[in-house]
């Protein structure tokens, strides 16, 4: 018996070592993919990767033949990365476009044909590799659909929370289907789909994070075609499975309950983030952005330098008046007097007087040059060099009263000069001293303690249906919770006294729990054992 | 076993059709395609999959802006000049009946000039060779509906010299 152990212990210690080659292989043909040489002509270079992509497969399924299984998904995992890189090869040597959209494209090739590989070679590594590569095409994906409104600050942070949410649904759906129909990958499946709940709330136990995912205002902009059909496929998926489990009666009703329950449980804690973004913010010295009205723009204090812009949307911003404001010649040169601005113009054929308005160029002038510029430019002798004039502004001296209202909404209010920035600013979190708002900590405990329930709650579910994986993972989990709120309690609060007693009184509770719940679970089958 | 064998010969033949489909999409203009010079003003970055690479600003990669908005397809009618190198004639939003064009796309406006892109923006080469950027004009395969892919780089209007470092293992 003792042999057989060994022996199981020896193949997964060759499956490590044969996929750690695997890797290694991919990393050197990727580098020498980025080095371009010029002396392997383009032909050459493709064919030779072609080549032993179709060699790793055939070979791998070769081996497997001969029982070789490990070496053989190395081999078929090596096979379907040398395809990506083929990929990118052909990109590199057509010089294909390298804006979000064509980098988009080149992951679309690679996932969908890992994914594929996986399945028709039955290689679990492929769809790993498919499945890694799957997300960051989505957000990519998502992020060229919404580019207008990232541009114009309308995209929420918290869109992405929900796309993970979605993302663990898509797989826990497929979990559910690979389950019906005994295929192995079930269990991957099982384990992304853990994974990726573990992701969402460690994202959102972090106190600094919480502001940013709350600082949002629905807006339609952000919901682009592509995203909704993506809930949309997922939903259906997870819909369908579900249904098809139950037709073939493979259906686990309590999962399916936890699960969703988890889901509305993290959807509502996500919706909940909003409650921080009003309390949490930065009080810093006013500034032309605070005045959101024409009126209140054009009545700024004067040393704001504040002007009415008109953007190409045709929405009005208050901002500094700074050259690059003016995008005609004749706004840019009126503005010389002000603001010290200079006309730069572009020799382009296809636009007549194209150029952009930027600050007089004092830095380059020689002596004379610089004591004959135009007034209005600014520049002034400084030891010999010719420079632009600085005039410290009043709010730059407001900068230091003001900071020491972080996080204090109404005393901020009160500082004359002072204006709150509620939502997302991090500085004003970590490494200063100011206190959390009462509301906000709640939050973040609450959050906190769902999160370690949520741990406990895989390391059962692990042990429920016998895989380690699953409980290592909830162990990485709890390990990085506890290391992240460590770091987090010093950098936040400069100290651990209240760290301690909260982790005293939740490991008491715990370990209480622990002796407690076993009894209880006992009577209760005694109980109904007496019932029968 | 033979079932293995019909797996491994089913991904074969899909990775080169993918991968033939691939090189035959980005070749297909440079073998139906017909040969045009543009003028540029380059710049340089590196992508870490890809490599080095030359970004590349065109003259006709800014356009007078009337009536085009960001996300536009624009299509832009180009005409040889006596040194060879072809300039815009026109630009319009609907694809040209007849003359020579380029398909591109807007990405932002500035004032009166739109940004646009055609997809022949960027120019891989080997790491840490020198490339000129003085008086650079770029080869160009442009299909019947406007689709382009990039040639070659030239200087003064001669395939562009690229001086390669020797050859280093501890490079």
């Amino acid at each position: 018996m003792t042999w057989i152990k060994n022996d199981k212990k020896g193949s997964f210690f060759l499956n490590i070592v044969s996929i750690i080659g695997a890797i290694l292989v991919l990393v050197g043909v990727a580098w020498i993919i980025a080095y371009n040489w010029h002396d392997i002509p383009d032909f050459l270079k493709v064919s030779i990767l072609v080549f032993s992509t179709l060699l790793a497969f055939i070979v791998g399924v070769l081996i497997r033949t001969q029982e070789h299984e490990y070496i053989a998904r190395a081999l078929i995992l090596l096979g379907g990365g040398l395809y990506v890189l083929s990929v990118f090869l052909i990109a590199q040597i057509y010089s294909t476009n390298v804006t979000l959209q064509g980098v988009t494209w080149l992951f679309l090739f690679c996932w969908f044909f890992l994914i594929f590989i996986a399945y028709v070679l039955n290689s679990p590594e492929n769809l790993l590799g498919g499945i890694v590569l799957f997300f960051p095409w989505l957000i990519m994906q998502y992020m060229v659909t919404v580019e207008d409104a990232i541009r114009d600050g309308s995209a929420m942070v918290i869109i992405f929370v929900f796309i993970f949410l979605t993302m663990g649904l898509l797989l826990y759906g497929l979990n559910i289907f690979h389950k019906a129909i005994k295929h192995p990958f079930a269990n991957l499946y099982r384990f992304w789909t853990v994974f990726y709940f573990l992701v969402i709330f460690y994202i959102l136990s972090f106190q600094s994070i919480q502001p940013l995912l709350g600082a949002y205002e629905f807006d339609a902009s952000a919901f682009s075609l592509f995203l909704i059909l993506f809930i949309v496929i997922s939903y259906a998926i997870f819909i369908l499975s579900i249904l098809f489990a139950a037709s073939k009666r493979e259906l686990n009703v309590k999962e399916i309950l936890i699960f969703i329950g988890v889901f509305i449980l993290l959807f509502i804690l996500a919706l909940f983030t909003k409650s921080a973004a009003g309390a949490i913010g930065a009080c810093s010295p006013t500034q032309c952005y605070n005045f959101e009205k024409l009126a209140e723009c054009n009545s700024a204090p004067a040393d704001l330098n504040c002007g009415w812009i008109v953007r190409d949307n045709g929405v009005g911003y208050c901002e500094i008046q700074n050259c690059y404001n003016y995008d005609t010649e004749s706004l840019c040169n009126a503005a010389l007097s002000t603001l010290g601005c200079k006309w730069q113009s572009q020799n382009n054929a296809n636009v007549p007087n194209a150029g952009y308005c930027q600050e007089f160029d004092c830095y380059n002038l020689n002596e004379s040059s610089c004591n004959s510029a135009p007034s209005g430019a600014k520049c002034i002798l400084i030891g010999g060099r010719c420079e632009r004039e600085y005039k410290e502004l009043a709010s730059d001296s407001l900068y230091n009263t003001c900071r020491t209202h972080n996080n204090q909404k109404d005393s901020c209010l009160s500082e004359t000069g002072c204006s709150w920035g509620a939502g997302g600013y991090i500085g004003s979190i970590i490494g200063e001293d100011n206190l959390m708002p009462f509301g906000v900590w709640v939050l973040w405990l609450i959050i906190n303690v769902f999160f370690i329930g949520f741990i406990i709650l895989i390391l059962w579910y692990g042990q429920f249906v016998g895989s380690t994986k699953i409980i290592n993972l909830g162990l990485i989990a709890f390990i990085l919770e506890i290391i992240s709120r460590y770091i987090g309690f010093w950098m936040n609060f400069s100290g651990y006294l209240a760290f301690s007693i909260l982790a005293i009184l939740g490991g008491m509770i715990l370990i209480l729990g622990a002796w407690l719940i076993p009894k209880w679970r006992k009577n209760l089958i005694i109980e109904a054992q007496q019932e029968i | 076993m033979k079932k293995q064998l019909i797996s491994v010969i089913i991904v074969s033949l899909v990775v080169l059709l993918v991968v033939v489909s691939f090189l035959l999409y980005n070749e297909w203009p440079h073998l139906t395609g017909k040969k045009i010079v543009l003028d540029t003003r380059p710049v340089d970055p590196f992508d870490p999959l890809r490599g080095q690479y030359m970004q590349i600003n065109y003259e006709i990669s800014i356009l007078n802006s009337t009536n085009l908005e960001s996300g536009d397809t624009v299509y832009v009618k180009l005409k040889e000049d006596a040194e060879g190198i072809w300039r815009l004639v026109d630009s319009s939003k609907s694809r040209p009946s007849q003359g020579d064009f380029i398909k591109g796309k807007v990405t932002y406006i500035y004032g009166n000039r739109a940004n646009v892109e055609y997809g022949i923006e960027q120019y891989f080469f080997e790491r840490n060779a020198e490339i000129p950027t003085q008086n650079i004009t770029v080869e160009v395969d442009v299909t019947n509906s406007g689709r382009a892919e990039l040639v070659q780089l030239l200087q003064n209007g001669k395939p562009v010299k690229i001086d390669y470092q020797d050859f280093d293992i501890r490079n």
